[in-house]
């Protein structure tokens, strides 16, 4: 991993996306901000329902219906050619991208994989875990291919897509590399003859076949036993730091962004409310919402007998009724009456490479 | 694998063995028999030899023996291709059906094809553009479909045919051709006759398949597997065909099994009474009338055995596409 | 994952508010389906029409026959031979002529003779009901004086009887053969499925055989078998009820297992348990707790097989193994209508297929919209 000054990937800038259903619109992002950097690790966090998988989806233009982006940007940073040397990059939008067109398909599974919250019903129940692997790898595999005989010096490079016989042999090297078992005999098991975690190995190198430049992982470990989990997120350690790639992890497990991200975004109903250091957020919360996440976290060592634990009061607020102003005032404990509930805050910094969404760092 | 093929297999063995049984007593039921029948026509018409007669032919089909040997010669038989003699036209049931299990064969084939060919595509078409202008209208048009019973279907479509087009419709073959061999103009003369009962099984059967197609598709698209394929970069006809169409279409097989072969056998037998096609129906709905024992009894066996070969079909190819099933 | 953790609060929340509650939101459900109100609007009006006051709809008693023998329909008129507009509709009186060509029998219009139609005219006498004496009628001509003409808006059969009036008296026996018919089988497939689910044991076991062994026999053939076998002596009445018996002795198997797959998970409930250590016995138990919880699923399922048992018994009949004239159903109507021959001389009595049609449609379209407004939870 290069310590080098962050260069970004993907740059997020004012994505709107709603939902159109029958008693409303839904704003399920609204006017959300991020970066993530080349080969770093960002995290995303916030509770069920504040857009962070929506968010993921946008990245892949694959918003479910009847769900639409309606404002905004999603930069993408495309590395066509690295050699050392020179390098190239494409700038897309991602938003701007036909949904079912040939660009984004390459992009995705190509360029950004993506692994599931629900292992147990992400694999197709009637194919193989090798047919899965296969299917990413024959789409975006690519093999060099040295033209025998070209004697000048300038070497040309072809590309062709692998064979089925190549692409078995690279699903059982994944599979392999993700820590299953005799994966030999595994390539050809059926989704239901694996485990959980098993299941989000298999899943995991799917997404890291075609070696990405991102990798999405949303909320990956959600639905798994503690000891699979931390298998797991060692693996995405672990490959991580072998082929470089970038990994937006989303959660909302205060424990586990720890352990994986160098960088994290704190969501509120759509928006950005916090972003900085892993470390920075932890030690000095600034926005209300996120200190109030952090007291929720019960400490351990922490003289605990007769504290009860923080709760964040009030409810989450009606999607189709959002509070005015800052959407987080009604239960904010550090609302200011005739602000918070008028003015929309703005992007504020709030520290070194730390940013916040709060009318209490905002200047007048 | 295999023991649930053997299974399946002993199960549809009890099954017929079973039916057969009951068949014949429900046949032995009613007081009386195709011989009392006879007799009385016989007394009416004055002949004099009348109960000479009739005990000649009791003698000769077996009537004069107990209920339980009657059965068991004739089920005895029936595993040598021996289906007995038909009471009321005096030749051999094995005979005069032959060519009807064939065409009853062929038309339910014709039958599941037809349907199935037109059904699947309409109900993706159906569950990927859900509400759009298409949805609907293959909706409501299924919706009446699945309601239309096709016996009376036949009937209108035989009322337009004489009436609006002037041709007799019934059959599957015109007059000059029941008896002619195979020709070129007779396969015209086929293919002008099979389209009331293509035309029928499509109206009847399609919409109910849609309908079901459509729902569980949908219900599969939402599916966390169907999203995944699409995030590996598949192109959105390769994720709705080879990943969920694939998984949605196994229940509908289930449903071929339990619901469809049967109502197709059924249903068609009525259709094929209206139109006068050659199955085994028109010849079974008469043996009952006439108590025509064997030939009833042969006729239930037969139809309740290609239910359950089909049911067998449908649960073999079941096992065969879903390894869920396949490896357990 | 998430789905099934919606399922299941949508069922208990299903359980909590099966009171008042659950019936107001499933009825203000089913209000906004306009496919199944429009189907229950139809249902009613049908079981009102042909069950309850055939008498005064139509101008004729059911066995009365004419000289009108296969006569078409009666063409109503509302100009007369001067080009002159009536206000109120009329017939011609008609002549019987025989064409020697097809040797087919023709009834000319007779311009001279005018009949004008009367609604609510008197009558046949009659009982409504079986008790309110009556002789109005609907619509019909100046009948007492006119007694040899006839107005036969769907024709005539071959003892010049109105075809509409026998369809009429038709449709009382087959809806009610649909309605008696899944009653009875309502009354053995929960009872027995209840039992099943409940006890378990030998006694599901004999019972799950019992109807894996009915559902193995095809349908129809069955019906089919099981008609042919009631002794043709017997009379009408008891033909019609051991008809209806056939018919949901066939039909119990599949709401049986339904209901015991029902009842399977419903046992488990806490409040069964808890209703079992209040000291409920297994008859209050089940009758009581259990089978309550099924009647929303049971009602969706008996209405959407209440068209098979009319077309059952319509199929039958028409095959000459149900019902039997004198007895006048939509079936023994299709006796006389679905021979080629009849198509060619009399189509009009082809009237009885799109009543049969729309009743079997209407059944479907209120049989859905019960499915959806029962699960109000539901999200399809």
């Amino acid at each position: 991993m290069s310590e080098l000054l962050n260069e970004p990937l993907i740059e997020v800038k004012d994505l709107r996306v709603e939902f159109d259903v029958r008693a409303g619109i839904v704003k399920a992002v609204d006017g959300l901000t991020m970066t993530v950097n080349r080969g770093k690790t960002l995290g995303i966090i916030g509770e069920s329902g504040c857009g962070k998988s929506i968010t993921a989806r946008a990245i892949l233009n694959m918003i479910p219906k009847p769900g639409k982006i309606t404002h905004g940007e999603i930069i993408y940073y495309r590395r066509l050619k690295s050699d050392g040397l020179t390098q190239m990059d494409d700038i897309i939008d991602l938003a701007k991208t036909d949904p079912d067109g040939k660009l984004i398909r390459q992009v995705r599974g190509g360029e950004i994989g993506m692994i599931f919250q629900e292992p147990m019903s992400s694999l197709t129940p009637v194919y193989t875990a090798g047919t899965h692997i296969n299917e990413a790898v024959i789409l975006h595999h690519l093999t060099p291919v040295y033209k025998v005989g070209d004697q000048i010096a300038e070497q040309v490079m072809a590309h062709r897509k692998v064979t089925k016989a190549e692409a078995r042999v690279i699903a059982i090297e994944m599979l392999h590399r993700v820590g299953i078992p005799k994966p030999e005999q595994r390539v050809d098991s059926y989704p239901h003859q694996l485990s959980g975690g098993q299941r989000q190995r298999v899943m995991i190198a799917i997404a890291l076949s075609c070696e990405p430049s991102m990798l999405i992982a949303d909320e990956p470990t959600t639905a798994l036993d503690v000891s699979i989990e931390a298998q797991i997120l060692d693996i995405m350690r672990d490959l991580q730091q072998s082929v470089n790639m970038a990994i937006m992890f989303i959660t909302h497990n205060l424990g586990v962004i720890t352990s994986m991200a160098e960088e994290i975004v704190v969501m509120y109903m759509g928006k950005a409310v916090e972003q900085g250091k892993v470390i920075e957020i932890f030690q000095n919360p600034k926005h209300p919402y996120t200190q109030a996440l952090l007291r929720s976290i019960p400490k351990l060592g922490k003289k605990t007998a007769g504290e009860r634990l923080a709760t964040i009061s009030g409810m989450v607020p009606d999607p189709f009724n959002l509070p005015t102003g800052c959407v987080f005032h009604p239960r904010c404990p550090l609302f200011m009456s005739g602000k918070c509930d008028k003015v929309v805050p703005k992007w504020t910094k709030v520290g070194d490479e730390h940013w916040a969404s709060c009318l209490l760092y905002e200047e007048e | 694998m295999a023991s649930y093929i053997i299974r399946r297999v002993l199960y549809a063995l009890i099954m017929i063995v079973l039916v057969s049984f009951v068949s014949f007593v429900i046949i032995k039921l009613p007081p009386g028999d195709f011989l009392t029948q006879k007799l009385s026509q016989l007394r009416a018409r004055g002949d004099r030899s009348a109960e000479g007669q009739i005990e000649t032919y009791r003698v000769r089909y077996n009537l004069d023996k107990p209920f339980l040997w009657q059965y068991s010669h004739w089920a005895w038989n029936f595993l040598h291709g021996d289906f007995g003699e038909s009471f009321e036209y005096e030749r051999p049931v094995r005979e005069m059906l032959g060519e009807r299990v064939t065409m009853t064969i062929i038309l339910g084939i014709a039958t599941l094809v037809v349907v199935w060919a037109m059904a699947i595509p309409l109900g993706v078409f159906s569950a990927v553009k859900q509400y759009s202008m298409g949805d609907q209208i293959i909706t409501t048009l299924s919706f009446v479909g699945l309601g239309m019973p096709g016996f009376l279907l036949a009937l209108l479509v035989l009322y337009f045919a004489i009436t609006v087009l002037d041709v007799e419709a019934t059959g599957l073959f015109s007059a000059d051709y029941v008896n002619a061999a195979w020709s070129w103009a007779r396969f015209v003369d086929l293919t002008n006759h099979l389209w009331i009962p293509a035309f029928i099984s499509a109206v009847t059967g399609v919409g109910g398949l849609t309908r079901i197609m459509r729902g569980n598709l949908l219900d599969t698209l939402g599916q966390p597997f169907v999203e995944a394929a699409r995030a590996r970069g598949l192109k959105n006809g390769t994720v709705i065909w080879k990943h969920a169409v694939r998984i949605a279409i196994n229940p509908l097989i289930v449903i071929l099994g339990s619901e469809a072969i049967p109502g197709i056998i059924g249903g068609g037998g009525l259709v094929s009474v209206v139109l006068n096609l050659p199955t085994i129906f028109p010849l079974f709905i008469d043996s009952l009338r006439k108590l025509d024992m064997y030939m009833a009894g042969t006729c239930i066996v037969l139809i309740t055995l290609l239910t359950l070969i089909g049911n067998l079909l449908a649960d073999l190819v079941l096992a065969w596409i879903d390894p869920r099933i396949r490896l357990e | 994952m998430a789905k099934a953790e919606k399922n299941e609060t949508a069922a208990t929340a299903k359980q909590t508010q099966i009171s008042q509650s659950y019936w107001s939101l499933v009825w203000w459900k089913f209000k906004r389906n306009r496919v199944a109100v429009v189907g229950g609007i139809i249902l009613l009006t049908f079981y009102f029409s042909f069950v309850f006051i055939p008498e005064f709809l139509s101008p004729y008693k059911l066995d009365d026959s004419s000289d009108y023998t296969e006569a078409g329909p009666t063409r109503i008129h509302f100009v007369d031979q001067e080009g002159k507009f009536q206000s109120r509709p009329f017939i011609y009186g008609v002549e019987k002529k025989l064409d020697f060509v097809t040797r087919k029998r023709t009834f000319v219009e007779d311009p001279t003779k005018i009949y004008p139609i009367y609604f609510f005219v008197h009558g046949d006498a009659y009982k409504l009901l079986g008790f309110i004496p009556s002789d109005f009628h609907l619509y019909g001509i100046d009948q007492k004086n006119n007694p040899e003409t006839r107005i036969l808006i769907m024709g005539a059969d071959a003892l010049g009887r109105d075809w509409f009036t026998r369809i009429l008296y038709g449709g009382r026996l087959s809806l009610m053969i649909g309605l008696i018919g899944q009653f009875l089988t309502l009354f053995f497939g929960t009872t027995l499925g209840v039992i099943s689910g409940y006890y378990g044991g030998a006694v599901d076991m004999l019972i799950q055989r019992i109807t894996e062994f009915l559902n193995a026999f095809p349908d129809i053939p069955l019906f089919m078998a099981l008609a042919a076998a009631i002794p043709s002596f017997w009379s009408p009445i008891a033909v019609y009820f051991m008809l209806t018996l056939i018919l949901s002795f066939v039909r119990w198997g599949g709401l049986a297992r339904q209901v015991r797959g029902l009842i399977l998970s419903l046992r488990e409930r806490e409040y069964v348990l808890a209703a079992k250590s209040a000291g409920a016995n297994d008859s209050r138990l089940m009758f009581r707790h259990l089978l309550p919880g099924t009647m929303s699923h049971v009602v969706v399922i008996a209405t959407l097989a209440i068209p098979g048992m009319i077309l059952a018994e319509t199929a039958l009949s028409w095959l000459g193994l149900g019902l039997r004239p004198p007895l006048t159903s939509w079936g023994v109507l299709l006796q006389d209508a679905a021979t080629v021959r009849a198509i060619h001389n009399t189509p009009w009595e082809l009237w009885t297929v799109p009543f049969i049609i729309v009743t079997i449609l209407a059944y479907n379209m209120l049989g859905d919209g019960l499915r959806d407004a029962l699960d109000p939870y539901g999200s399809r």
